[in-house]
């Protein structure tokens, strides 16, 4: 059922309280369809012509947009909103279509309002599910953010046809980088000039003199949208420069983010080249997980998702890569891992503190002063005539800022490096990959597993 | 004037008048009679009226109310028409208490021009409301009687108002309305 029917529904009514309950949910439920990273705030407020009907939110983005809801574009035109309006860029939402387009404003439409109609966001949201490129997902996922103009359907449909092309991105001559600065605020219009620059720079494109491809971070919508695509699509090298480029644009948490976009997806160009530079706060080491039926299954062996984490297959096993404590739990078992067996490849690691439990007796040594434990838990547990197992180790790593330390814990029974403020995927793989899996992985390997590839350039 | 130039003064006029009383925070008016016809339409003991904007009065003693505007650049024959809104305006509450019971509509003349000034200070008087349904005994349908006190309690739900265009400049705008619904609790929930 198409947006503009939804309405017809929800008005079919005498009764203004739920006139207005059923107008606001179906505009909160097209919303939501439209931009899923949303959020839409009810001002309870309703056609009133200084407070918005909603405001939307993004996740990490300080600017929020107004939203007003009109029965009509004669009703924008008459109430003069956009000269009362226009310094706060709303959106105008006419519930109701252009009745014929000698109608469309032509003067009044100010630079930031944006104002649009029921068939026009169904245009709009249909995008991304034709969506060869990026570009479209993210006109539809931009388009509340930071459409402007009068944005009706043929004018919506012409956006959607241009963006949807691939042409439209790889052509010098292309008319959607003008379409875009058109219909689009200043910043989502610099954003989606990037993504396609982006896109131009992972097939391989150099990019002319005058376009210099601004490196701030991706908008939530950015990361959904393009970088599934650039993994699946990009025509360089494990080598090039762009993953550690498009590294300093996001994080490991927004990767972690869109685990669902990214079924299927070799991910080895993007977590290798910044295993040192992304940070993860946990690492778990479970069975290895083998897609029998189709050998070649990215996810054999490559970083990739499966189920609801990202991980790799090494040998028997599979390391398992989360930002939150929600998608790794552990398996909450009693560590069997003796001292003994833990003693040699814990040299590499700086232990804060270490829990052997014996049959006896349990010893906690933490280091108080000293930077290190190791040789004290050497001296005790030689110093007992008591097989010590371990359940519990504490490491330090360098931290960022200079002088201090970030700490680990590696909780041998649930086979989990937990850390509260996180440490580098290379660091978190290396601790798990030595100290938890029973498959005798040294550094070496370690680096192979996740380390960066030499830069060719 | 053609007829779709004064249909599109009219519409404008009314928004006007929407952002006007809107911008004293007390009142919101979602509906008006060019886009919402039956919201803005109000039964009475005889057939029904269709009001120019509609909505409520905001804060703990929320009420419905409804709006007439007349644009004027005279007296021109106002004073009747604002007597067949007072014999409307009480038409409407006889019907409400009959059938549902007192809704405590307000009756709102917002006009850009003031008429019959020797009564002025007595436009919204209990007398006003009997003389104007001896004016319009239609609006009372078949075998109402008039009572007294349901006379006394529509005019005090009656409001005359007069509203330059110069007013507007002088109201809060929309960004500053913003900032001080924020700290105003008018409804439950605000911005």
């Amino acid at each position: 059922m198409s947006f503009l029917t939804k309405l017809h529904v929800a008005t079919d009514t005498h009764d203004p309280e739920a006139y207005i309950d059923r107008v606001k949910n179906t505009v909160r439920d097209e919303l939501r369809e439209l931009d899923g990273t949303a959020q839409v705030v009810d001002t309870h407020y309703f056609n009133h012509s200084a407070i918005p009907d909603f405001i939307l939110t993004w996740p990490k983005i300080k600017y929020q947009r107004a939203l007003y809801l009109r029965d009509s574009y004669e009703s924008v035109m008459a109430a003069q909103d956009v000269k009362s309006l226009d310094s706060a860029a709303p959106i105008l939402l006419s519930l109701s279509d252009l009745k014929s387009p000698q109608e469309r404003p032509r003067d009044q439409v100010g630079e930031k309002s944006l104002i649009t109609d029921p068939s026009a966001v169904d245009l709009i949201a249909e995008t991304s599910h034709s969506g060869s490129s990026p570009m479209a997902a993210l006109v539809r996922a931009n388009f509340a953010r930071g459409a402007r103009g009068v944005v009706d359907a043929p004018r919506a449909s012409r956006l959607v046809e241009l963006s949807d092309s691939p042409a439209a991105v790889q052509s010098a001559n292309s008319p959607l980088p003008d379409f875009v600065r058109d219909n689009f605020l200043e910043d989502t219009a610099r954003e989606m000039t990037r993504t396609a620059q982006l896109m131009e720079l992972a097939l391989g494109h150099e990019l002319s003199d005058a376009q210099e491809a601004p490196f701030g971070p991706l908008s939530a919508a950015e990361v959904r949208h393009l970088v599934p695509w650039i993994l699946r699509n990009a025509r360089i090298p494990n080598s090039d420069p762009l993953w550690k480029k498009l590294g300093t644009m996001m994080t490991f948490a927004d990767l972690d983010a869109i685990k669902k976009d990214l079924a299927g997806i070799n991910l080895d160009p993007l977590i290798r080249a910044n295993s040192d530079a992304w940070r993860a706060k946990r690492a778990y080491v479970g069975l290895a997980s083998w897609d029998h039926d189709n050998p070649e299954a990215v996810a054999n062996s490559h970083w990739a998702v499966v189920g609801s984490s990202i991980g790799r297959n090494v040998k028997e096993e599979r390391l398992h890569l989360a930002d939150s404590a929600r998608t790794l739990r552990g398996r909450s078992a009693q560590s069997s891992v003796l001292w003994t067996d833990l003693a040699e490849p814990a040299r590499d690691f700086r232990l804060s503190r270490v829990e052997l439990r014996g049959v006896t007796r349990s010893v906690a040594i933490n280091a108080e002063e000293s930077s290190d434990v190791r040789e004290d838990v050497e001296r005790v547990s030689e110093s007992f005539d008591e097989r010590f197992f371990v359940s519990e180790v504490g490491i330090r790593f360098p931290s960022e800022a200079e002088g201090e330390e970030v700490e680990a814990q590696v909780l041998l029974g649930d086979s989990l490096v937990v850390s509260d403020v996180g440490v580098a995927l290379s660091d978190l793989a290396g601790v798990a990959l030595r100290l938890i899996s029973r498959n005798g992985i040294n550094a070496k390997q370690v680096q192979d597993f996740i380390g960066a590839p030499e830069q060719h350039k | 004037m053609a007829a779709e130039e004064t249909q599109e003064k009219g519409r404008r006029g009314v928004a006007t008048v929407k952002r006007w009383l809107e911008s004293t925070t007390f009142i919101e008016l979602p509906w008006n009679a060019y886009e919402r016809t039956a919201m803005c339409t109000v039964p009475l003991l005889d057939g029904k009226k269709v009001f120019d904007l509609a909505g409520q009065f905001l804060g703990s003693q929320s009420r419905p109310v409804v709006v007439e505007n007349k644009s004027y650049s005279s007296d021109g024959g106002q004073y009747t028409q604002y007597q067949e809104f007072l014999a409307t305006a009480y038409s409407a509450t006889a019907r409400a208490l009959r059938d549902v019971g007192d809704t405590g509509h307000e009756f709102i003349w917002v006009t850009s021009h003031p008429f019959k000034l020797p009564k002025w200070s007595v436009l919204d008087s209990p007398q006003e409301v009997h003389e104007a349904l001896a004016a319009f005994p239609k609006c009372l349908g078949e075998g109402h009687v008039v009572d007294s006190e349901l006379v006394r309690t529509v005019a005090s739900r009656v409001w005359v108002l007069v509203m330059n265009s110069k007013q507007e400049s002088i109201s809060l705008t929309a960004k500053e309305l913003q900032q001080v619904f924020t700290v105003l609790p008018r409804k439950e929930s605000t911005l």
